[in-house]
């Protein structure tokens, strides 16, 4: 048993930050265990796991998708959009799904099947969809949000916000996809040894699309929760998440060059940066001292985390 | 130079575009050719042209460095703040040198001695250092006296100040990289750590040097720039480092490192500037801009690759490594 | 009759002592800052002033520009059973849910700077009348420009284009400047940013050579417009003949410094101490449940270089 739960924790780097976190906080604040306070941690990290997830899979690959988050933007503005005109939720989920396929697409065919650097063209779309968001909304908030998405995003089943229920889900469907099937073994294999993938046959190329189309749609589902969460599509919701997507899976353990990592590692990497904030505002601590804190938490997670995936090889 | 060797200089694909781009905007605006608008263009770039130079060496290196806004924007609150409170202009000046650099060589540090990929070191310090940048001024502005920011609107023989700055570091980036061991071994190193190990290069030194460079642009960057917007302004500098990458990568330097021009990113940021001057002149909306920006990176990559692909045939089909950038 | 005397006594001794000590337990206020940036924090200083004079506690939280953070911090506060919440809203359209969450909970709101369109989540709003502020310094503008014949191009510098404060002094300014029918307004956008006005600035001056006044939409962003007329060998001091109008909105030390030097026309200053001190003051009324009015304007004034340094005192960022 024991060596059972510190495999588990030498697996689960931020596990143990995770638990560290919780105990400090609920000692040195009595709002912090308060239910109103962890309903609103889970339901404002929703759009970030979802998210978390698309990067985790493009991680397992040794690439990066820095796209990601303004993929979000200009796939709520879309549905937002949409839905403003049409009242119809179903167009407007399929619109935000869409249009995050969309830049999967393009992101895995420039990456995959033309060979062009993940780092550079995710940069590119990213600029693309951040344009696209922004002149399309003009800047501003999109309005007429249906009235069922704005209650879906207040709605609880047994105390956990319906929104954080459907990241639960997003991530459990897309763990078992990585855990059990051999796409998921295949992934693993182009990330850790992407010639022997070649040698054993794989086609590297619909492989590296597929991770990069399941990003993109990830980022649309991520999108669509994001107007549920905030009663509205807003051009700039993505600006400020890149930084934490990529600093959560990280802390969580998964590496950037591939090969290691699970969805796991994620929640609790996800988990672990949302705690840390949450505790830091209700401390009161400045805004200032918390950016500082927050970095050099996401540089010693990650340093722990490599040392973790070194100690086993 | 013969021809031959022309065509093989990384920087002559940028160099190409930014003279049509220049050629195509004379023709649609007259305002294009005169003289104080190429002196407007080029101190426009001068900011991030410098900061380019010094992130060309990082990128050949293989690493990257996405914190430089971050010291920009940390410098500049140093150098408004020791102004303000101690009045002296060479206290300020030294401050802003030694801790750009000082900012720099952590980052390097950091990366050798923990091992972490520079990616994640940096976006780390990126945080703390604005975190940093924000606590010693509690987030005001402080401006900075017309006459001592002579470093961003002053002239020498009728060249405004930046322009010179931008020459100089070029001049000397070109000559770091082509003539000096430490170019030479930033390029060995970027091209395989492995070979560079076994060669017993002296690869720590060289990467913490790299970066501290990086830093030291940023420093001088961030004088220009607060002289030109009048002193500490909220959030200064905070995002450049994309617009830096994007200058560097479209003057021909590899983002997996080993090989890059000095001269070609500088080239890169004048391009960006040609480009914002191009889309303004059609009154653009403000949000084109993004979008063109994206689509000139993407096709600037798919030029290089093309090239690539055209030399070795097998690339398309084979990627031998699991590049993470 | 003895009896019930000694039972009215005690009931009154008893409300009396409770009341002192719902009185003595402190007062704690929530400020929910959108950003961080130099008037919003003389505001929010103003705020923290007048909160200590009454011997309220502040706690602060800031959202750095994300909507999604201030909605958590919003309700990390509610956790916490603030007595009250001042907000300074990211997006005024998204932030409906958590205030809506901070009325159930019986939490008053007092909304400060930014207007909420949705009269439903707040209690009251303060704030400076942007509208008018534009418009103050779009008529001064108009006074230097009446007697220029010919088309008259006037480049604008507006905020952000999600910010309504922006918006409103935008709307304000070409309103005064419609006094003006041979004006043709440049607007660009430049997100608050000193860096994007400069660029903003020099490239509307090489396409359009001839501008003959400037508004910015904060006045921090007057040395980026002085930079980029020196440079073109166009910074002539009020006055001259060939002097560019300059006028701008907020109150800070650039602006001030420009007035007085003569560089730009004159600025439009907000009273942010007024704005803190109100801020405070309804939220010390709500608390004790008093009823109060719903919208609380605080007019800016107009300073031109005749008189603003006389008024120096009356001026947020002057001479820090």
């Amino acid at each position: 048993m024991k060596e059972a739960l510190s495999n588990q924790l030498k697996q689960n780097p931020a596990m143990p930050m995770l638990a560290v976190l919780m105990i400090l906080f609920s000692t040195l604040s009595p709002y912090f265990f308060d239910a109103i306070n962890m309903e609103s941690i889970a339901a404002n990290n929703a759009v970030i796991l979802i998210a978390a997830v698309g990067m985790t899979l493009v991680f397992l690959t040794g690439g990066i998708d820095l796209s990601i988050a303004t993929v979000i933007s200009v796939s709520a503005v879309m549905a937002g959009v949409i839905m403003g005109h049409t009242d119809n939720v179903l167009l407007g989920v399929l619109t935000a799904v869409s249009v995050g396929a969309a830049f999967g697409l393009l992101n895995g065919f420039l990456i995959g099947f033309l060979g062009l650097s993940p780092f550079i063209t995710t940069m590119g779309t990213q600029l693309i969809a951040r344009g696209i968001a922004f002149s399309v909304s003009e800047g501003i908030a999109v309005q007429g949000t249906p009235e069922p998405v704005i209650d879906f995003g207040f709605a609880l089943v047994m105390g956990i916000p319906k929104i954080t229920l459907v990241s639960f889900a997003v991530l459990l469907i897309v763990g078992f996809l990585v855990a059990l099937t051999s796409w998921g073994r295949y992934i693993i294999l182009l990330g850790s040894n992407p010639l022997a993938a070649r040698y054993c046959g794989l086609n590297t190329r619909w492989l590296e699309l597929s991770v990069y189309l399941a990003s993109g749609i990830l980022g649309g589902i991520a999108g669509f929760i994001s107007i549920a969460n905030l009663g509205n599509a807003l051009p700039g919701v993505g600006d400020t998440l890149l930084l934490i997507i990529i600093g959560a899976v990280v802390l969580g353990g998964t590496s950037m060059n591939g090969g290691e990592g699970s969805l796991t590692k994620t929640l609790f990497g996800v988990a672990v940066l949302a705690v840390l904030t949450n505790g830091l505002n209700l401390l009161g601590i400045p805004f200032y001292d918390q950016l500082m804190i927050q970095g050099a938490l996401i540089f010693i997670g990650y340093s722990i985390a490599m040392r973790l995936n070194q100690a086993k090889r | 130079m013969s021809f031959k060797l022309l065509f093989k200089q990384k920087w002559l694909p940028i160099a190409v575009a930014a003279l049509l781009m220049s050629i195509f905007l004379s023709f649609v605006s007259p305002a294009f050719l005169t003289l104080t608008n190429f002196e407007s263009v080029l101190v426009q770039a001068s900011v991030t042209a410098i900061m380019a130079v010094g992130m060309t060496f990082i990128i050949i290196l293989a690493g990257i460095d996405i914190s430089v806004g971050a010291i920009l924007f940390f410098v500049s609150s140093l150098f408004a703040q020791t102004l303000n409170t101690t009045g002296s202009v060479a206290l300020a000046f030294s401050a802003a040198v030694i801790s750009g650099c000082l900012l720099g060589t952590v980052n390097g540090l950091l990366i050798v001695r923990f091992k972490v990929t520079p990616l994640i070191t940096t976006l780390a310090t990126y945080t703390i250092y604005r975190g940093m940048a924000l606590h010693l001024t509690s987030a005001q502005n402080i401006p900075v006296p017309r006459e001592i920011g002579w470093m961003g609107n002053g002239s020498f023989l009728s060249i405004p100040v930046p322009v010179w700055w931008m020459l100089v570091f070029t001049v000397i980036g070109i000559y770091l990289l082509s003539q000096t061991r430490f170019g030479i071994y930033c390029k060995a190193i970027g091209c395989s750590a492995q070979s560079a190990k076994e060669s017993a290069l002296p690869i720590n030194r060289v990467n913490i040097l790299a970066y501290a460079i990086g830093g030291l642009c940023a420093a001088v960057a961030a004088l220009i720039l607060i002289a030109r917007v009048g002193g500490l302004q909220s959030g200064i500098g905070i995002g450049l480092e994309f617009t830096v990458i994007a200058a560097v990568i479209l003057g021909g330097t590899k983002l997996s490192g080993g090989s890059g021009s000095v001269a070609g990113s500088v080239i890169g940021a004048i391009f960006l500037v040609l480009i914002d001057n191009g889309l303004n002149l059609f009154n653009a909306s403000p949000y084109i801009y993004d979008i063109v920006r994206g689509f000139v990176l993407i096709v600037a990559v798919l030029v290089d690759r093309v090239s690539v692909i055209k030399n070795q045939p097998n690339a398309l089909k084979f990627k031998t490594s699991s590049e993470g950038n | 009759m003895k009896a019930f005397k000694k039972l009215v006594i005690l009931a009154l001794l008893s409300a009396s002592l409770l009341g002192q000590w719902v009185m003595a337990k402190e007062i704690r206020i929530g400020l929910a800052v959108d950003q961080l940036f130099e008037s919003r924090v003389a505001e929010n200083n103003a705020i923290k002033a007048a909160a200590k004079k009454r011997g309220f506690q502040i706690i602060e939280v800031v959202a750095d520009g994300d909507a999604q953070t201030q909605n958590a911090q919003i309700q990390s506060l509610i956790s916490q059973r603030v007595d009250a919440i001042l907000v300074c809203a990211v997006d005024q359209n998204t932030i409906n849910g958590a205030l809506m969450r901070a009325q159930r909970a019986r939490i008053p709101v007092i909304a400060y700077d930014r207007k909420l369109p949705n009269e439903r989540v707040y209690q009251a709003y303060v704030g400076p009348d942007s509208v008018q502020d534009g418009f103050l310094a779009g008529q001064h503008m108009v006074k230097q420009l009446k007697d220029h014949s010919g088309e008259i191009l006037v480049l604008e510098l507006l905020g952000a284009l999600n910010d309504q404060n922006g918006i409103d002094r935008s709307k304000g300014f070409q309103q005064a400047l419609q006094a003006l029918p041979n004006a043709k307004i440049i607007s660009v956008p430049t997100d608050w940013d000193s860096a994007k006005a400069l660029a903003a600035t020099q490239n509307a001056f090489q396409a359009n050579p001839s501008i003959k006044a400037v508004f910015a939409a904060t006045d921090t962003q007057i040395p980026s417009i002085e930079t980029v007329l020196i440079g073109l060998g166009k910074a002539h001091p009020v006055g001259h003949p060939k002097h560019i109008v300059v006028t701008g909105v907020n109150g800070s030390n650039d602006g001030y410094q420009a007035t007085k030097k003569g560089f730009a026309d004159g600025i439009v200053v907000m009273n942010l101490d007024q704005i803190g001190e109100k801020s405070i003051a309804l939220a010390e009324k709500l608390i004790k449940k008093q009823k109060v009015e719903k919208n609380h304007v605080v007019a800016g004034y107009f300073y031109h270089s005749g008189n603003i340094v006389k008024n120096k005192d009356k001026i947020w960022g002057a001479g820090q």
